[in-house]
């Protein structure tokens, strides 16, 4: 293998800092009415997303210069998942705030140990399958070891609970397993399963369904179940084709609670319509066309599976959370990546993408065998 | 191609397969998003508007009506609403601080409704199944009530201004106040008339505010302060209103009448000065009970009623006469109690008739026969001319509602019979309003003017600056006859209240015109037995009249309905009490002409002293002749009708005179209660055949006869 490493990935790079300046005005405006009243401080959330844009863009950039190959490294991995378990269990024991328990603080900030699980979980399942080799089209030898790991973590994360991350773990180690090269047979049958899982899950558990009945008619309980749905329709609604201008939207005078968070994107679509909706669309169609272009090139399998893997972490992450916004999805809480305000999750999100752009230093392209 | 490159290859196939769902996913999402951006916007965006759009009216103030003094008679005061906005209420129950059924209960002792009642306001939703933003709990609670629900500090629960309308005189004037709605709104009278200029123009705040009601700082705020509404002044006297209810409320007790109802009105201008109706209901509990039970009530009969006017309509008819100059002072029209019209014949009120009688008496005595006789002359034509021009039939055009027509049979299908019986005011039905128009035109030398109620329309600013919007000026609407017919006719009303059927409206040193009116009462068609509608027309001071009355009893006790000791009384009082308010001082000139006679009480056997208290009472001078302190003999004899004032002579003596012979008095006109009092007072036995008014008696006026003589009076139903 060789050493030499070539520059990163230009578009991939721009795509991800327009990505971030987009998030970070769009935070400020969603931000400010309600910062402005709970904490007498206009720029509240502005500030501390500049920080972690700062932030993110650090661990980008260091993430972009460190060999992903090393990642392979036994210690780091054992020492890696060793430290995300240990995570995933603390966490169950912190306070719940709005009835889950995800945060572990720590000083003013706070982490979320399942964002660290979602980093670990791609780099360690994309080592396991390149070491499993062919061995990958078995169901048990391959498949199933793969799924126990993902579904394991899954476990933690369910207990929180955290409905939604369950799913794009579960997603994401779907993907790995489809890129890994596992037979599609038995693929097509986990997808059942799954399918019957959740069905079963969702019987179970009344809430669920209420939120299900909610997408589908969320003017049926406007204020309840439907109340989020509605809202953020009304903002896609008068936002229109080209929307009220920035800083003009009416949704986050409190009618959308916390816009900066997973309803960010509302906002979007309201002040800047369907062109600036259709702009940020199409920004992580580039991000995630040039992920995966990356991942084809990689010069490695295990490249290939990391990059693939981060790639449809970005692309399942902003399709649920699109999804959600425009009422195709009953509403699980999906911060859409790089834009929503984030804290750890968004230096979580730039690290993964520094990984990705580490890769595209080792491309066919950039290098000689 | 070794295993690794085969790996390889499988790999890169499944990416791009990758990225082709993540394409094809994200094509659908941007699908959505034109969907909903760009097809589903607009509605999106109206219902988004709906929510942040505050539209709230601000009511404004109700103006006040006045009387023409500026006397409140209708204001509006400060109360307080309850109003429920629902986005606070339902996060608060989200957030598990309060539940609904909380709210209501706590509310629930305050307003005095039921807590379901509550519970079923707050959770009230739009026909289409979205919640309402917010909800009116109660209206028109008072500020006490308002400031402890203030202190509950209820989530969502706001209170705010309201206004409620008060009639500080409780009935008073009722029936042309009118009332108001929940709303206040005018719904009757005056309040509906007015109700555009009263109830001003409400306020509305538009603008975008928060999820909170806050505003939000983009647009700007769309405030229209409220215009308040502007004052109302009647041309109603609030004084002479009062002296019209005064009467009117004695007249029910007193002749056990269904209703009564008056309107005083000034000829001059067509202002009405004041009018009622009793019973009447009170404005600030419009409805109790029965709600079509109680809009009856609201009925002012004055305007929105037809009655039959009987014979207060000859003074029209008399109008006719003189103005078409078909009757001269010369003229005898010989009564014997009926005339035969066609081959009917057609008694007069008084069957024993009225014998010889000119133009004037047949006026005094209200006699059929003269009329029937005027009404030939006059022939159809005429008198519907004269019908038309006094506006029988159609609508003063007053400013009330719901004013009638009055009913009037077309022309062509008046023969004579029917002719006739108009001309004596049969067969014909007005309003009292229309009536006393009419009536006024004459007391207005042929002038008819608008009958209106408003004077004139104020506005007070925020600054407490008072404008007049609009006044009200009189209007002409014609001529009906000449100055000099006016006058001429006025000059005989004067005599119907001074010698003939109204005396009972005489009041001395005034000149005061009129016109009885007894008429029975058509029901389904058919004249009713013994329900009568007693009428007295007036107008003082006759020769300029300031102010025109119509009075009418609707179904007076039958044992006393007669218009001249009915409506004539209590007409009188209201003509006295109007000229002491105006102070008019008593016309010398009126004196002379006045009739007013007196019998000459009993008086023998008292002291000086006695008699002197009684004489004076009588209005009589005396002189006295002899010596001795008891009154033996008095010239003329008691009972001998002579004019106030005269000064009859008293002999003195030691004792009374042994022969104690009386003169019997005049007893026609007088009702039998009158005649059983006068009488008792000369010690006289009467008997009577027949029932109503002395027509004649077995005795002339003047007999000397002893105490124990008795006499038959001849009584007769008036019906004039």
């Amino acid at each position: 293998m060789s050493k030499k490493r070539g520059p990163i990935d230009f578009p991939l790079f721009i795509t991800i800092l327009i990505l971030l300046s987009i998030g970070v005005v769009m935070v400020f405006s969603a931000s400010m009415v309600e910062d402005y009243k709970i904490y007498n401080d206009t720029y509240y959330h502005l500030k501390k997303q500049i920080l972690w844009a700062f932030l993110g863009i650090f661990a980008m950039m260091f993430m972009a210069n460190f060999d992903y190959r090393k990642l392979r490294n036994k210690k780091i991995l054992v020492f890696g998942m060793l430290i995300t378990i240990a995570l995933l269990i603390i966490v169950l024991f912190m306070p719940a705030r709005k009835g889950a328990t995800r945060w572990i603080g720590i000083g003013g900030a706070s982490i979320q140990p399942s964002e660290l699980a979602k980093m670990m979980l791609i780099i360690y399942l994309s080592d396991n399958i390149v070491r499993k080799g062919e061995k990958i089209k078995s169901f048990t030898k391959g498949v199933l070891p793969v799924l126990i790991i993902a579904s394991f973590f899954a476990l933690l994360i369910i207990l929180e609970p955290n409905m939604s991350t369950t799913v794009i773990i579960m997603a994401v180690a779907f993907s790995l397993l489809f890129v890994g090269g596992a037979k599609i047979q038995q693929l097509a049958g986990i997808v059942l399963l799954g399918v019957a899982v959740a069905a079963v899950g969702i019987i179970i558990e009344p809430y669920r369904m209420r939120r299900l009945t909610g997408f589908i008619d969320p003017f049926k309980d406007p204020l309840d179940t439907g109340y989020q749905a509605i809202q953020s329709l009304y903002a896609l609604g008068s936002g229109g084709l080209f929307g009220m201008g920035l800083g003009q939207s009416r949704q986050k005078w409190h009618y959308i609670p916390e816009a900066q968070n997973d309803f960010i994107f509302s906002i979007i679509c309201e002040e800047l319509g369907y062109i600036g909706a259709l702009f940020v669309i199409i920004l992580f169609v580039v991000l995630v066309w040039r992920g995966l272009k990356i991942a084809v090139t990689s010069r490695d399998k295990f490249g290939t599976l990391v990059a693939a893997g981060i790639t449809s972490l970005m692309a399942v992450q902003s399709s649920i959370n699109f999804l959600v916004v425009a009422s195709f999805m009953p509403v699980t809480g999906v911060p859409l990546p790089l834009i929503s305000y984030g804290g750890s999750s968004l230096v979580f999100t730039m690290a993964l993408l520094g990984i990705l752009l580490n890769i595209s230093r080792y491309t066919v392209k950039n290098g000689v065998e | 191609m070794s295993s690794n490159q085969k790996t390889n290859m499988l790999v890169k196939k499944r990416v791009v397969y990758m990225l082709l769902i993540i394409l094809a996913v994200q094509f659908v999402i941007m699908l959505r998003y034109a969907w909903v951006q760009i097809v589903w916007s607009p509605q999106l965006q109206k219902w988004a508007v709906e929510q942040w759009t505050n539209d709230t009216k601000i009511d404004a103030k109700r103006g006040k009506i006045l009387d023409r003094n500026g006397s409140p008679l209708a204001v509006s005061g400060n109360v307080e609403r309850v109003d429920a906005f629902m986005k606070d209420i339902n996060e608060a129950v989200k957030n598990k601080k309060i539940t609904k059924e909380e709210i209501a209960e706590k509310l629930s002792p305050i307003i005095g409704m039921t807590k379901e009642a509550i519970l079923k306001k707050l959770n009230k939703r739009l026909p289409n199944g979205l919640p309402l933003s917010s909800v009116t709990i109660i209206r028109r609670i008072e500020k006490e009530q308002g400031n402890k629900i203030r202190e509950l500090k209820l989530p969502g629960i706001v209170i705010t201004e309201d206004t409620k309308r008060y009639y500080p005189n409780g009935n008073f004037l009722a029936h042309v106040l009118g009332n108001t709605n929940i709303d206040g709104d005018g719904r009757a009278g005056i309040e509906l008339q007015y109700n555009e200029e009263l109830k001003g123009t409400p306020g509305r705040f538009m603008g975008e505010t928060d999820a909170y009601h806050r505003e939000m700082p983009y647009s700007m705020a769309n405030y229209v302060a409220p215009k308040n509404g502007n004052d109302i002044v009647l041309t109603i006297d609030q004084s002479i209103q009062y002296f019209v209810e005064k009467q009117l409320e004695r007249g029910l007790v007193e002749y056990k009448a269904k209703q009564i109802s008056a309107i005083v009105m000034d000829p001059k201008t067509g202002e009405i000065l004041a009018m009622a109706n009793k019973p009447d209901y009170d404005p600030n509990n419009p409805v109790t009970g029965d709600v079509s039970e109680s809009i009856k009530k609201w009925r002012n009969r004055a305007v929105n009623d037809v009655f039959e006017p009987g014979s207060v309509l000859k003074v029209i008819t008399a109008a006719a006469a003189i103005e078409e100059n078909i009757v001269s002072d010369e003229d005898r029209f010989v009564c014997h109690g009926s005339k035969k019209v066609a081959d009917r014949i057609i008694h007069c009120w008084k069957r024993t008739g009225h014998g010889t009688q000119n133009f004037a008496q047949i006026l005094q005595n209200s006699c059929n026969v003269g009329f029937m006789e005027l009404g030939e002359r006059l022939g159809k034509e005429k008198l519907y001319k004269y019908w038309n021009l006094f506006g029988f039939g159609k609508k003063t055009n007053i400013d009330f509602p719901g004013e009638e027509n009055g009913i009037i049979r077309p022309i062509e299908r008046v023969n004579k019979v029917e002719l006739v019986n108009q001309a004596f005011g049969q067969g014909i039905s007005v309003t009292m309003i229309q009536y006393l128009t009419a009536l006024a035109a004459v007391a207005n030398d042929g002038k008819m003017m608008q009958p209106h109620l408003l004077k004139q329309v104020l506005y007070t600013d925020e600054n407490g600056n008072t404008s007049i919007v609009k006044e009200y000026k009189p209007k002409v609407l014609k001529q009906v006859m000449s100055a000099e017919s006016a006058r001429k006719l006025r000059a005989i009303l004067e005599t119907v209240v001074s010698v003939g059927a109204g005396k009972k409206a005489y009041l001395e040193g005034y000149h005061v015109g009129g016109k009885t009116g007894t008429a029975q009462k058509v029901i389904n068609g058919v004249y009713a037995n013994g329900k009568y509608i007693s009428s007295f027309a007036s107008m003082a001071p006759c020769s300029n009249p300031e102010f025109v009355i119509i009075l009418s009893i609707d179904e007076p006790d039958p044992s006393n309905y007669y218009s001249g000791s009915t409506a004539a009384p209590l007409t009188k009082q209201i003509i006295e009490d109007i000229f002491r308010y105006r102070n008019i001082p008593p016309d010398a000139t009126a004196n002379k002409e006045a009739v007013r006679e007196v019998v000459i009480p009993e008086i023998r056997g008292l002291t000086v002293e006695e008699a002197n208290k009684i004489l004076r009472n009588n209005k009589l001078n005396f002189e006295t002749q002899g010596n001795g302190s008891i009154i033996y003999d008095v010239s003329p004899t008691p009972g001998v009708t002579v004019r106030e004032n005269t000064k009859i002579t008293l002999y003195l003596g030691m004792d009374k005179n042994k022969n104690e012979k009386v003169a019997v008095p005049n007893f026609t006109g007088m009702t039998k209660k009158e005649i059983n009092e006068l009488a008792k007072s000369l010690g006289i036995k009467v008997s009577y055949l027949g029932d109503g008014i002395g027509v004649s008696q077995s005795l002339q006026p003047g007999t000397e006869i002893d105490k124990s003589t008795e006499i038959e009076i001849i009584l007769e139903q008036p019906e004039d």
